[in-house]
């Protein structure tokens, strides 16, 4: 655990460090002609600086991610409340635990601070790894749902009107059996979408790397659980044609 | 006479073998008119064995009338219907895409 912990702040630093390194040699112009008089106390303050701003770059841009999360979540209509508070609750968490870290960034004064405190913005927080796809999946799994309820109505209509057709005296045997696929879809489609948040909703940052499969399993089977809507509404589409031939007259078998 | 009641079972008996469906998508016509049904034997009223197909003997009154009219469906509402769903379907692809998107940025996260 210390291991790994040390290899990733390690990481976290150099490539926060590298870049303003290529920086700063790249402002040539800017620095002393003399490079003796250049004291190892103003590299050090340069390495701060730079390694400062690259981290709180990196913390602005979470920050704005997750003011977009926030505003997506807003925004759906057919999330489930207790889904949106708990996302919401999370991310003003993050948010407020990023703007604290950024606070102590910049009054770090030591290089050594610093490599305590940078890695804090990817490990505290897996704003990318954990908390967004988490938000997605669940905004994607309750409009799933959604979908599968509107899906529902329809079946519901559909099976009405071929039932007066049927008490017509027409044969509706096709359009009922048209009806059971459709039904078995919505099923399949809306128990696959109702796994979701539980499958992510509980994941935090220090499930990671581990929460990147479960991650994955479940957009696998939001997807899966899309085609079926997607199939029942191609079906409901069938079923309507099927109603308009028998009204036509056509025939049917 | 009792000749004719086996006949008109016999018919009914075969047509239901046959898949013959009790209904149709077009309304039947009232009654048939057949060779069979011009010997001049009235046919009692009380047999109430349903004969569809042409060939069936003339029948006082058809025991599982047709559709005179197609029922009042509301195929618009359910067209406005399946229009919304195709909507929200379409929705839905989008936030599978951004869901899609969110888990592609995991790379990205070590990068400043």
């Amino acid at each position: 655990m210390m291991m790994k912990r040390l290899v990733t702040a390690g990481l976290a630093v150099a490539i926060l460090a590298a870049v303003p390194g290529v920086a700063v040699a790249q402002e040539a112009p800017a620095r002393p002609t003399n490079e003796q008089e250049v004291t190892r106390a103003d590299r050090g303050a340069q390495w701060v600086d730079a390694l400062k701003s690259r981290a709180l770059e990196a913390i602005e841009k979470r920050l704005v991610t997750i003011g977009e999360l926030e505003a997506a979540i807003n925004r759906s209509e057919t999330v489930e409340a207790d889904h949106a508070a708990q996302l919401l609750n999370e991310l003003r968490a993050s948010a407020a635990g990023l703007e604290a870290l950024a606070g102590e960034i910049r009054a770090a004064e030591d290089l050594e601070t610093l490599w305590a405190l940078v890695p804090k913005i990817f490990e505290d927080y897996r704003i990318y790894a954990v908390v967004a796809p988490k938000v997605h999946l669940v905004l994607g799994a309750d409009h799933a749902g959604s979908v599968a309820d509107r899906i529902k109505n329809a079946a519901g209509s559909l099976g009405e009107a071929l039932d007066s057709l049927d008490e017509a005296g027409f044969d509706v045997a096709d359009g009922e059996k048209l009806l059971a696929e459709m039904e078995r879809l919505i099923a399949a489609g809306a128990e696959q979408a109702g796994s979701i948040p539980g499958m992510v909703l509980g994941l935090t940052p220090a499930d990671y790397p581990g929460s990147s499969e479960t991650l994955r399993s479940a957009q696998s089977v939001l997807q899966s659980g899309t085609e079926d809507l997607r199939a029942a509404g191609q079906t409901a589409h069938e079923i309507v044609r099927f109603i308009l031939s028998v009204l036509a007259g056509d025939s049917t078998e | 006479m009792r000749r004719i009641g086996v006949m008109l079972m016999v018919v009914s008996v075969a047509a239901a073998g046959c898949g013959a469906r009790a209904t149709v998508p077009t309304p039947k016509p009232a009654s048939n008119t057949s060779t069979e049904t011009t010997i001049g034997e009235p046919v009692e009223a009380t047999d109430p064995a349903p004969v569809p197909g042409s060939t069936s003997p003339p029948l006082l009154e058809a025991p599982s009338p047709a559709p005179a009219e197609p029922p009042d469906v509301a195929v618009d509402e359910i067209n406005l219907m399946l229009q919304g769903i195709d909507e929200t379907l379409a929705e839905l692809d989008q936030l599978l895409n951004d869901a899609a998107a969110a888990l592609a940025a995991e790379e990205g996260e070590i990068l400043p």
